[in-house]
């Protein structure tokens, strides 16, 4: 008896009530949701940067990390040579390790994983930045790379939107 | 106050909705009380398994074998565009599903207008649910996929929501939902406008459902 005096109480209110909830939340306005990058760095003192990539493949490395920070990040110029003036160095020690396992049949199968630590030094030698990435893939050309993206993030430039 | 076309349109047509169907309420307990008067039930009329238009009706739809609902549904948000779809199984409790294109209207300089998708995973209950009308109310993830600014780029949210549906037939309704992030990630930041001052958390949403009979 209860139950049906409250269903018969709910009967209209309900949905009015659900109307003027909507149009009172409606009429607060829409959602405001900001998507952020914070700077890694100061950008602005910090404007260029020198890449070193100290891996097997250093030379290729540190080519594909110096473009994706062309790409990416908030430096004003990247550069892979010490004879062209820079405020950062950027020195990348990336390994990259193959795990081996074998079934109970016997067949292998191979997985690569990724991981480079970093740091970012002003001229005199200061810690500025560091950190650390790791990644993991089927295909040992990605994994490198894969590392490298992620520091590359790490230094894009900020924006909200 | 922002207010967007498409959320005026569909909270209008909600409203209008809600409104006829309280009304229809109204007229529904009118003809019962006669119908009793003269002993003859109001639903003897109804087909076996007919849809009771009084929205406490006792749900004498068998609740189908895979109870499924599907959603179009925009969102609310300053300076985006925000729309997909959504699924949901189960009859009192289940998993619910949601896809959405995200976008802006106000690009930044490198950026372009398109950012990336929102998906959402939820538990979600269904404590009210009537003829026309059913509650449901969800505890999830929102995770913002933003590959149209880098692919390698995601935030995440701990998200609460609620969605209602107002049933038009006996498979085509209304929605409208409301959700809240009390976690996320520091690349995303809900309540706070681009500028840095504080603004509105909570996310609304509004569609058009279909559920299985």
């Amino acid at each position: 008896m209860i139950r049906r005096a409250a269903q018969r109480a709910l009967r209209v209110p309900l949905p009015l009530a659900c109307t003027v909830l909507s149009l009172a939340l409606g009429a607060s306005g829409c959602a405001d949701i900001t998507i952020e990058k914070e700077a890694a760095v100061d950008f602005q003192r910090f404007s260029s940067v020198r890449v070193v990539v100290s891996s097997v493949n250093s030379a290729s490395d540190t080519a594909y990390l110096a473009q994706q920070l062309r790409d990416l990040s908030g430096f004003e110029t990247v550069t892979t040579v010490d004879t062209e003036p820079f405020s950062l160095v950027l020195s990348v020690n990336l390994t990259v390790i193959e795990e081996v396992m074998v079934d109970e049949n016997g067949s292998t199968d191979s997985s690569w994983t990724g991981e480079a630590t970093y740091v970012a030094t002003d001229p005199a030698g200061v810690v500025i930045d560091r950190g650390s990435e790791d990644d993991s893939s089927e295909f040992n050309a990605e994994v490198a790379e894969d590392v490298l993206d992620e520091i590359a993030l790490h230094y894009m430039r900020p924006f909200r939107i | 106050m922002t207010w967007p076309p498409w959320l005026c349109g569909l909270t209008a047509l909600g409203s209008a909705l809600a409104v006829a169907g309280a009304a229809r309420a109204e007229q529904s307990e009118t003809t019962t009380t006669t119908s009793t008067a003269s002993t003859t039930p109001v639903d003897a009329n109804s087909p076996p398994n007919g849809w009771h238009s009084s929205p406490d009706s006792p749900e004498v739809v068998p609740p189908p074998k895979f109870p499924l609902l599907l959603a179009l549904q925009a969102f609310a948000v300053t300076n985006k565009v925000m729309a997909g779809a959504a699924g949901r199984t189960g009859k009192y409790w289940g998993p619910r599903f949601e896809v959405s294109l995200l976008g802006t209207i106000d690009p930044v300089a490198d950026l372009g207008p398109f950012l990336g998708n929102q998906f959402g995973l939820y538990i979600e209950g269904t404590p009210l649910r009537w003829q026309r009308f059913d509650l449901s109310a969800g505890l999830g993830t929102d995770i913002y996929y933003l590959w149209g600014i880098n692919s390698d780029l995601a935030e995440f949210t701990l998200a609460a929501e609620a969605n209602a549906n107002y049933w038009v037939t006996q498979s085509i309704g209304v929605s409208l939902g409301v959700r809240g992030y009390p976690l996320h990630t520091s690349g995303i930041a809900p309540g706070e406008r681009r500028d840095g001052t504080a603004g509105n958390p909570v996310l609304i949403s509004a569609g058009v459902s279909w559920r299985s009979e």
